[in-house]
């Protein structure tokens, strides 16, 4: 299992350096949106992977108020567009 | 008031899971947090007049999770192969005239599924605007969400509604 | 290994990957909304593989309550995010990628007020 997560954090990294490279180069604002909340998916999914690799469920209420701050932001900044643009 | 029920048991249930055990103390604290937030914040009273009936639902749930996986398959390909089939395009799909909550599920479920993005859902007549990926057959797509749709009303809709789809379908002539 | 392992270990994999794919798909894709198709629901599905393979992988109700409470919520607050940022983009007149478009033709969402009590 600690192979397997390697595997996968090294994976989940290069996701989420890929997400960066969107989230700065844009060029809107919905654009950077989905990139972060790409971004935030990715961190969670690596909080979960990491509960496989050690065996302990220190770190999964993180992961739950990470995914949901995802969401509740791009809901957020949806009604921001649409009331005042990108 | 049934619906309430619902809405209490769904909260007390997700508070549970929040903290793991359910030990006597979780639900106690659960049972006052639900009954504050509901208190708190009432929903609006809306009429509900789905039915659950279990056989369709899992028909329907199998259905979903099929065009799931194919869904997934189709658009991970066409992320990693060079070159680039996709021709996207936002179509307009009429529904069947199901009740709001029918609708917001079909709604979801196309969302889901990628290839597909529900954009918009407007009234009168009520319609479905999504956003497609790989639009190459128009007809395909609607037929594909509306037989989405069908399920959903076979699996939950009020006899109302089962009626107004038969109707629907004889009338097209399937 | 044990057959759960392998399994929990195989979900985790196809987990990442599918992260991943969803990444690669956030910078080839040429408009908002290939992006979104390309990054939210991807990484939502891979969210919920990799929490099954660790639900599987981890002991104790209380682990494997949380995880299966994320899945919940993520299925059920992925596309409602994904569409209002849709619908936000195609409202600002965000380019639909060249095809037809019948919801410009019906004329474009305008800003939507909170519904009050209804």
């Amino acid at each position: 299992m600690n192979v397997v997560g390697s595997i996968a954090l090294t994976v989940l990294l290069v996701a989420a350096g890929l997400a960066l490279i969107r989230l700065l180069r844009g060029p809107t604002l919905a654009d950077r949106m989905v990139a972060l909340d790409s971004l935030l998916l990715t961190i969670a999914s690596g909080i979960a992977v990491n509960a496989a690799a050690t065996g302990t469920g220190e770190f999964l209420d993180v992961m739950i108020v990470v995914a949901l701050l995802g969401f509740i932001g791009s809901v957020t900044v949806a009604r921001f567009i649409e009331r005042r643009g990108p | 008031m049934r619906r309430d029920l619902f809405l209490i048991v769904w909260l007390l249930l997700v508070w549970i899971l929040l903290w793991g055990e359910p030990t006597v103390g979780n639900f106690v604290s659960g049972a006052i947090v639900v009954t504050a937030l509901l208190v708190g914040f009432p929903l609006a009273r809306r009429p509900r007049t789905g039915v659950l009936r279990p056989l369709r639902a899992i028909h329907f749930l199998g259905f979903f999770i099929v065009k799931l996986v194919q869904a997934t398959t189709i658009v991970a390909w066409e992320i990693i192969t060079p070159g680039s089939r996709i021709n996207q395009g936002v179509i307009c799909i009429e529904a069947l005239g199901a009740s709001d909550a029918l609708v917001t599920l079909v709604a979801n479920f196309i969302t889901l599924t990628p290839g597909t993005l529900t954009l918009e859902v407007r009234d009168d007549p009520k319609r479905l605007f999504v956003h497609v990926l790989h639009l190459h057959d128009i007809e395909a797509v609607r037929r594909d969400v509306q037989e989405l749709e069908a399920l959903a009303i076979r699996a939950f809709g009020s006899p109302q509604a089962i009626a107004a789809l038969h109707d629907n379908q004889q009338g097209v002539g399937r | 290994m044990s057959a759960l392992s392998v399994v929990a270990s195989a979900l985790i994999l196809g987990g990442v990957a599918l992260s991943a794919v969803g990444g690669i798909g956030l910078l080839r894709f040429p408009n908002v909304f290939a992006r979104m198709h390309a990054a939210t629901k991807p990484a939502v599905l891979g969210l919920m593989a990799i929490a099954s393979g660790a639900a599987l992988e981890v002991g104790g109700t209380g682990n494997i309550s949380r995880l299966v409470l994320v899945i919940f919520l993520q299925l059920v607050t992925a596309p409602i995010a994904a569409h209002m940022v849709g619908r936000a983009a195609h409202s600002r007149g965000a380019d639909v990628g060249g095809g037809i478009d019948e919801l410009a033709a019906e004329g474009a969402a305008g800003p939507h007020d909170t519904p009050t009590a209804e």
